[in-house]
């Protein structure tokens, strides 16, 4: 395995896991009354154990493999991705646009909202990952 | 990235050259070597440049290394 397919499993795998968790709590608290300052912090803890997670399997990922210059393989690979996500992100903010108006009139605030713009970021940045860990598999 | 349409035989003519491995390939024609694994496989097509790289490192006609016809893949000769 290649240091960048390593690489986007571990950003893959980080990403389902910290997010996974971190949507989980947070709509949770979407039926309690103060959940703003809650989410926040929550929110904030997400970023910082994102960065120590991935920066921490990205040093041990260098360490154990051969760290090689990207290829135009490489390139293919990741312009796909890319085109995917972008896919997915379009697909899933026009439908937040088009359901914000039905949200607001349930009484969902802007910072549900913006959990689901939040949201729609990391499925499209999920969706990157997949697309280049299953390339990397394929071998296409 | 192509559907595998480009046949080649990347595999004999390593052999051919002093048993060359899928790294000392990849080295001379500044890929990785997962990417020489992919192209012998057939499931990447490389770009015309990479394509005359590795014909010029087994001092070959490119037609000797990769194999396409009228849209047809032809088969690999052994």
């Amino acid at each position: 395995m290649s240091f960048r397919e390593k690489s986007a499993w571990a950003c893959l795998i980080t990403t389902i896991g910290i997010w996974g968790s971190y949507f989980a709590y947070a709509f949770r608290l979407f039926t309690h009354e103060h959940y703003a300052g809650s989410v926040m912090m929550a929110f904030i803890a997400a970023i910082i154990l994102s960065i120590i997670l991935n920066g921490g399997a990205h040093i041990a990922i260098a360490i154990r493999s051969r760290r090689e210059k990207k290829d135009e393989r490489d390139i293919a690979i990741e312009s796909k991705s890319y085109r995917n996500a972008y896919f997915v992100l379009i697909l899933l903010i026009w439908m937040v646009i088009l359901a914000a108006p039905v949200g607001t009139a349930h009484h969902f605030g802007p910072v549900f909202i913006g959990q689901m713009v939040l949201l729609c970021f990391v499925v499209a940045e999920t969706a990157k990952y997949l697309t280049t860990v299953v390339c990397y598999r394929r071998g296409s | 990235m192509q559907s595998a349409k480009v046949l080649n035989n990347l595999s004999r003519l390593r052999f051919d050259n002093n048993e060359m491995t899928q790294q000392d390939l990849a080295d001379k024609v500044g890929v990785t070597r997962q990417t020489i694994i992919a192209i012998e496989g057939s499931k990447y097509a490389p770009s015309l440049e990479l394509a005359f790289k590795i014909a010029a490192t087994f001092k070959k006609p490119l037609e000797e290394v990769f194999q396409y016809e009228n849209g047809q893949a032809v088969k690999r000769t052994k």
